[in-house]
């Protein structure tokens, strides 16, 4: 029974990490109105930009959070001129093959030029490796406690600004229909701007739950959060926002039971099975597109 | 011929082939990726009648063709309708499960795969043989009513489907079609790699092909045609200490095009300028004599 | 005025793409022999001005830090080499080509130049996966390949066309879990974590399980995916067939996570570990500090050897790098540059075009059954495989510590 508790466990955890992710990728999707295929790469980016700040001033917790959420707001405005001529032109198909190309670049940067290639492991004292709570070989720790946590509050601190605020309404016009949201006074360019700005905060906190909870950063590690972050929107219906969270814990428990229970590596085949099923059957999604 | 010029034209033709896949079905807005898993399947198979059942290389082709093509039926049937980008995560999906299940099945070798495929005579004959056979098929595809409606399709499927075009007939056929191109490509691939792992037909590969049709051109065939040898031939001529640049300058390509150029370097007024200026070339010469 | 523009522009399409076809890719062979040559001085003098040794290298993708090693190695040994006054006189290069990672077409692409160069040798690729796909082309050619990363699947294929550095690692991994089992007595049932993604890791996978085996030790395979980013489940799992002892043969960052899972989780006899002679890497130290002490890990060269050109090597490592060297990456090149070197002054290597069959073939005998002064030490090559010891360290303060040597007779 342990057994089993421990694995949700791990699985909840699992799925939290997505569930940062794709709010924010969810948010670039419904505002910026690309398919942001790189937010991963640019989290990723900023985990690297947390472990060389630690590193230079002596693992510094507070000089790591903050140069990650820095760095991820920063890398995410950078990219903003890249694909405004295509959110102009609504051409998501083509922003998402430009979010490709920029991914392919800034794996070749991590992979070559970042620690020299080599994986980076996180400062302990980031790290949330202590078992807070214990029992039998369940244990959860500071890490996973803090991703969780940390999931919930984004998505509702996310909630919050979508829903509550004059910025949020700005957003969901634009979302809409940016024509109308020109319309009816809305900045078009510095909204998407902001979005832009809020996605990369959101991915420099995410930056700091993930190297809480994975405690090391690779170049291959964009790659295989991007695809996994794409698949939870298309599983979920791309732009939902509760539909994202929900997607993402599904998936989480799906693989994490994969990767306990089967032999073999089916994780990522079943995991993507589930996903091809879902977008088959549910083009739109399990919960259907939303602004 | 030397070894050097045999693969560079063996490779850029399959990927070449493997850019017309990808282009044929985009023709209606769809990105289908399936192509690439189904590449797997043709090779696997293929080179499993060849090796364990030592079937002749014509007899193995057939029969890897044809079950890549009837797969290829499945994702088809089901993602018809799909929008475009449950189509691109549904595929790549494909690719991953492919890539699962070749590694994980005890038959096909794991991760060590199958290898010692026998060398198979005048291949760059037959690959350019299927090579010319599927341009004309898309050439001729192209400039017929099927293009047109293509054509219509891309622009407005609800338009289209007003003017009598049954979308999803169309979108289960062009898969279809493309699944058995990436079956022939994979059963290509596997005669000239002569060996067979599941790594092969991964990530990496799909964003070589987009690479190669985005910046060549997405509206026409010949963008791919055109560019897929200069962009594959980029690192033969890059000078050793810029080699290591080799993905930088394919990212960057692909970003600069789609920003500055969205159809691609080839699009279709640039063909249409280029034939008409051809034209006008050989009519003032005929004037002239 | 349209007319020309039109016919220019076509005209410089078909150039380029009549460049790229035969274009000859801005490299360098061995330097031909000129003409004023007809009259040599001795028959065996050397032809070229410079040897340059062609080489398939990991320099783009995810993995581009092992090529890094890799020209790492080889440079060291290439500036050793050119001061005590190169290879029969003339200087050594190395011209490297990329094979990409993972990247089947590239590797045969990158092996198609190679052999184009009409080379007498090449060095690489690196990988299993280019390996697997370029070295075909190599034996056809009827050249010797130095893919000294390969496998036993792959070295028993090739050979007698490939030199394998690691290759007898079936018998090594053999012997490896042979002494730990008598190391650590008492075990009924182990947890292996392998990785299926790789063909060579899971060879030595069987071949530690077929030891196992031998003991009436029974095992659980436990696959430990690359892209996984969480490792609680695997590692609940393994604890879950409650076992008395863990292999390791994976990825040394997933093997670094899933021992401190471990830990987590109340896992305290690090005895009870047997970690694969890939582990030693710097991510292993990095992300298991602390975690690690006590374990076994088994390698088939000593990182700790008090070779000074190994020392050296090391040393400068640790200056680039951070770190003390433990990767067979970074010494695998230099080690190949020297057998090379020696194999051609043996051979008194010409470098003629007239004798390049001939002198293949003898390059190809000799690498087969030879022995040279590697960076440890002496070291003998039979049927094209190194003859490598089996060592067992225990990690003592997150490095390697106290070794024993493992004779292969233990597990035949």
């Amino acid at each position: 029974m342990e057994i089993f508790v421990a694995q949700i466990i791990n699985a909840i955890a699992l799925g939290s990490i997505y569930a940062l992710l794709v709010t924010g990728f969810n948010l670039l999707v419904v505002v910026g109105g690309i398919f942001p295929f790189a937010y991963s790469h640019i989290v990723v980016l900023s985990m690297y930009m947390c472990w060389f700040a630690m590193k230079v001033t002596g693992n510094n917790l507070l000089a790591g959070i903050l140069a990650g959420i820095v760095s991820g707001t920063i890398f995410s405005f950078l990219t903003e001129p890249i694909f405004r001529p295509l959110a102009k032109r609504q051409a998501q198909l083509g922003s998402f093959i430009v979010a490709m190309a920029l991914a392919l670049i800034l794996t070749e940067v991590m992979a070559q030029k970042l620690n020299m290639g080599i994986v980076i492991s996180i400062p302990q004292n980031l790290q949330g490796r202590e078992a807070l709570i214990k029992f039998g070989a369940a244990t959860i720790t500071a890490g996973q406690i803090a991703t969780i946590v940390g999931s919930i509050v984004s998505f509702l601190g996310f909630f919050y600004l979508l829903y509550r605020t004059k910025q949020g309404r700005a957003f969901r016009a634009m979302g809409q229909s940016p024509f109308s949201a020109r319309i009816l006074g809305i900045p078009i360019v510095r909204t998407r701007i902001y979005s832009y700005l809020i996605a990369g905060l959101m991915g420099g906190i995410s930056a700091i739950f993930l190297a809480m909870a994975i405690g090391t950063a690779s170049s291959s590690l964009g790659d295989n959060l991007a695809l996994k972050v794409m698949a939870v929107a298309m599983f979920a219906g791309v732009g939902n926002l509760g539909g994202g969270l929900v997607a993402a814990l599904i998936l989480g428990l799906a693989e994490g039971m994969v990767l306990a229970y089967l032999p073999g590596d089916w994780s990522q085949a079943i995991a993507f099975g589930m996903i091809m099923i879902i977008v088959m059957i549910k083009p739109r999604g399990l919960f259907g597109t939303m602004v | 011929m030397s070894l050097g010029l045999y693969y560079y034209l063996q490779l850029t033709a399959l990927f070449i082939m493997l850019g017309w896949t990808l282009y044929w079905v985009y023709r209606i807005g769809q990105l289908n990726n399936a192509p690439i898993a189904i590449m797997a399947i043709g090779a696997y198979l293929s080179a499993y009648a060849v090796l364990k059942w030592g079937w002749p290389f014509p007899l193995a082709f057939a029969f890897a063709a044809i079950c890549g093509t009837t797969f290829a039926l499945i994702p088809a049937l089901a993602l018809g309708r799909a929008p475009a980008f449950s189509m691109v995560i549904a595929t790549i999906a494909l690719i991953f499960i492919m890539q699962t299940l070749f590694r994980n099945l005890p038959w096909f070798g794991g991760a060590i795969g199958l290898f010692r495929i026998p060398k198979i005579k005048n291949l760059l004959w037959i690959t350019y043989g299927f090579l010319i056979f599927f341009g004309i098929l898309i050439y001729r595809f192209d400039h017929s009513r099927f293009g047109r409606a293509a054509d219509t399709v891309f622009e407005d499927r609800d338009v289209a489907s007003t003017l009598g075009v049954n979308f999803y007939l169309f979108s289960v056929c062009l898969q279809v079609m493309t699944g058995f191109i990436g079956a022939v490509v994979g059963v290509l691939y596997a005669f000239t790699i002569r060996t067979v792992i599941p790594v092969y037909f991964g990530f990496p590969f799909l964003l070589a092909i987009t690479t190669f049709i985005f910046v060549g051109g997405y509206t026409t065939m010949w963008g791919v045609v055109v560019f897929t040898p200069i962009l594959w031939g980029i690192p033969l001529i890059l000078p050793e200490n810029l080699a290591v640049f080799r993905n930088f300058i394919y990212g960057a390509l692909l970003m600069g095009t789609l920003i500055l150029r969205s159809e691609g370097v080839i699009d279709r007024r640039m063909l249409k300028k280029l034939e008409m200026s051809v034209r006008s070339i050989f009519k003032t010469n005929l004037k002239k004599k | 005025m349209k007319a020309l523009k039109v016919t220019s522009s076509i005209f410089i399409l078909i150039l380029a793409a009549s460049v790229l076809c035969f274009a000859g890719g801005g490299k360098k062979g061995p330097a031909p022999a000129p003409e004023e040559k007809e009259a040599v001085a001795a028959e065996d003098a050397v032809w070229v001005d410079e040897w340059v040794f062609p080489s398939s290298n990991i320099i783009t993708g995810v993995s581009a830090y092992h090529g890094m090693l890799n020209e790492f190695g080889a440079d060291m040994a290439i500036e050793e080499i050119n001061k005590s006054g190169g290879i029969r006189g003339k200087p050594v290069r190395v011209r490297w080509y990329d094979e990409g990672t993972q990247d089947s077409a590239r590797a045969v692409a990158a092996m198609s130049e190679m052999l184009d160069t009409k080379p007498l040798l090449v060095m690489g690729p690196c990988s299993d996966v280019s390996v697997r796909a370029a070295v075909p082309l190599a034996v056809e050619e009827g050249v010797y390949s130095m893919c000294t990363l390969a496998g036993y699947p792959m070295a028993r294929e090739f050979t007698p066309w490939t030199l394998s550095f690691v290759a007898n690692d079936r018998d090594q991994a053999r012997a490896a879990v042979y002494k730990w089992v008598e190391l650590v007595p008492g075990m009924k049932k182990v947890v292996h974590f392998t990785a299926p993604q790789s063909g060579t890791w899971m060879s030595i996978a069987e071949a530690e399980n077929s030891a196992l085996q031998d003991h009436g030790i029974a095992f659980v395979d436990i696959a430990v995916p690359y892209e996984t980013v969480n490792y609680g489940p695997i590692v609940v799992r393994a604890l879950g067939e409650n076992p008395d002892g863990m292999i390791f043969t994976s990825h040394p960052e997933g093997i670094a996570k899933i021992i401190v899972e471990l830990h987590k989780r109340g896992w305290t006899d690090n005895s009870k570990f047997l970690l694969s002679q890939a582990a030693p890497v710097p991510e292993l130290w990095q992300i298991g500090k602390g975690y690690l002490d006590g374990s076994y890990v088994w390698m088939w060269f000593d990182p700790n050897s008090d070779n000074p050109r190994w020392q050296k090597l090391s040393k400068r490592h640790e200056e680039s790098f951070g770190a003390p060297a433990s990767f067979m990456m970074v010494w695998k090149g230099y080690d190949e540059l020297f057998v090379i070197k020696k194999c051609f002054e043996d051979l008194k290597i010409t470098g003629n075009p007239a004798k390049l069959d001939e002198e293949r073939i003898a390059i190809k005998e000799y690498m087969n059954n030879c022995s040279f002064d590697s960076i440890f030490g002496p070291v003998k090559i039979v049927d094209g495989v190194r003859q490598n010891p089996t060592l067992i360290f225990t990690i003592e303060n997150n490095r390697l510590g106290e070794k024993i040597t493992v004779p292969l007779e233990i597990a035949m």
